[in-house]
Order: structure tokens, then C-alpha cells, then sequence
């Protein structure tokens, strides 16, 4: 029994480790994530779209309370201002620590004008160090 | 039954007990490193093919062709562009060593092309860079807009 378990411990520890290189050396290719885009970079486009200020700092490294108060000002003065029509994820890569990942963003402001942007996101260890 | 047969099967037992815990161990994996993606309430936009003007570009800035570039960008667009390529870091790339397009999406005439750029930055730090072409009737119209 105690063999047994041993195991099953051994194995799934070797498949946990297992996954965990593969999705690292090859998730610049997109073959074992969902289409090679980090949740951190979608979770952050979707605060930022949706003007979650909290969760939008989360996403990104640590800041001064003058720099949180000033990305609350900037969250609040868009509130309204433009409606999001889509959002689609066109690519990244990531190099060691640091990963790029690059979205278009569609939107429509109140006097009806329409427009196609760019967001290229750099994240470093899991936050958004860079929005360009 | 004898000790032999015992031993065969207790062997496969064992063996395909492992076999399943490595199986449950890439599925645990896979399952805690996408728990955390949020659904995308949003629709996207059909991805298009790169257009010939961005791979143009990119191949010039991979190959260091400053008059290929010079012909294909205007002084406004190459301002941004040179922007749009400082590493992390503030610095300017000195050294390309690949330039990548990962995909593009357009909407009525406009098609905004995304490519990412790998090399060393001023520093000799290692640096990646992403940067996106906006394209109309063939012409580059912004960077990173």
C-alpha cells in the first residue's frame, strides 16, 4: 500500500515538473497554453478596459501611493468616455524573465467615433512592468 | 497461480499506476497554470495575413538596411518607430538578432500587423521589444498607435 502511494506521489511530481518545463521552453511558440497568451496580460487588458484601478495595480509592480492615486485619476476621467467593441490578442514572445504580448483594441467614443488601437504589454515576472 | 505471475502482475500494476500519476500530474499542471485567465467578455476581430509592406520593414530592420528602411517609413513613423524599440530599459537596440511577426488584425482598410524583435539593447542586455505597424492602401500610417 505504502508502495503504492509512493508511487503515485512520484509520478505526479515528475508529470507537475514535466509540464512545467515544456510549457516554459515552448510557450513562446503558443503549442501548450491557450494560444500562447499569458493570463496575466489578458487579466490586465481586462482591468484596464474595464477600469478596475485595484486590479489593475495588482498587475503591476509595485507602486508609490502617488503613482496609485494618479492611475485612479486617469481610470476615473475615462470612465464613460469610450465603450470597448472587441479585444483581440495578435501575439508575443517571451525571452527568459521578460515577455511581450500585443493586443488590438476597437473602441467607440461618445461622438461616435470609432477607432482600432495597439497595446504592447511587457511583463516581467508576471506583471506589467510596460504598456506601449 | 505462481509467485512468477504474482511478481508479473504486481510489476504492470505498478507500472501503470506511475504511468497514470504522471498523466494526473501534467492535468493538475495544466489546470493551476489556466485557472487564472479570465474569459474575454469581448469579441475579436479576424486575424489577416501580414502585409507585404510590415514584412518589407521587418526584414530591414532585421538585415541593419537604414536606406531600405528610410524608403519604406516616413521621418514621422520612423521617430515612432525608433520609440517604439527602446528596450525595457530605455535603450535603443544596438544589436537584431531576429524580428518575428506574430499576427495582424484589420478593420475596413486598416491593418495593424504586430511583430516581435529579439537582440541586445545599448547595454548588451538581452532584450525583446514588440511593436505594431499600422497599414493603410500599403503604407505604413503609425506605429504603435
Amino acid at each position: 500500500m505504502g508502495t503504492a502511494v509512493g508511487t503515485v506521489l512520484v509520478g505526479m511530481t515528475i508529470g507537475y515538473l514535466f509540464a512545467s518545463a515544456v510549457s516554459f521552453v515552448i510557450t513562446d511558440r503558443g503549442l501548450f497554453t491557450a494560444g500562447g497568451e499569458p493570463p496575466e496580460a489578458r487579466n490586465f487588458m481586462l482591468a484596464y478596459l474595464q477600469r478596475e484601478a485595484e486590479n489593475v495595480a495588482a498587475l503591476r509592480p509595485q507602486q508609490d501611493v502617488v503613482s496609485k492615486a494618479l492611475t485612479e485619476q486617469a481610470s476615473q476621467s475615462n470612465a464613460g468616455q469610450l465603450k470597448t467593441l472587441s479585444l483581440t490578442y495578435l501575439g508575443g514572445a517571451t525571452s527568459g524573465p521578460i515577455s511581450v504580448q500585443v493586443y488590438a483594441v476597437e473602441q467607440r467614443g461618445r461622438d461616435g467615433s470609432q477607432g482600432l488601437g495597439t497595446f504592447a504589454l511587457t511583463l516581467v515576472g508576471g506583471k506589467v512592468l510596460l504598456v506601449r | 497461480m505462481n509467485v512468477r505471475q504474482m511478481n508479473e502482475g504486481r510489476a504492470i500494476f505498478m507500472l501503470s499506476l506511475f504511468i497514470g500519476a504522471i498523466v494526473a500530474g501534467v492535468v493538475t499542471q495544466r489546470v493551476a497554470a489556466l485557472s487564472g485567465q479570465r474569459e474575454n467578455p469581448y469579441p475579436a476581430l479576424e486575424r489577416v495575413e501580414e502585409p507585404s509592406i510590415g514584412a518589407n520593414v521587418a526584414s530591414a530592420i532585421e538585415n541593419s538596411d537604414a536606406r531600405g528602411l528610410a524608403r519604406l517609413v516616413d521621418t514621422q513613423n520612423l521617430q515612432a518607430l525608433q520609440q517604439a524599440l527602446l528596450s525595457p530599459l530605455d535603450r535603443p537596440i544596438a544589436d537584431v538578432r531576429s524580428v518575428r511577426f506574430v499576427g495582424a488584425t484589420a478593420k475596413g482598410n486598416r491593418v495593424v500587423a504586430a511583430y516581435v524583435l529579439s537582440g541586445k539593447d545599448m547595454g548588451g542586455t538581452d532584450a525583446v521589444v514588440a511593436f505594431v505597424l499600422d497599414v493603410e492602401n500599403g503604407q505604413i500610417v503609425g506605429v504603435n498607435d
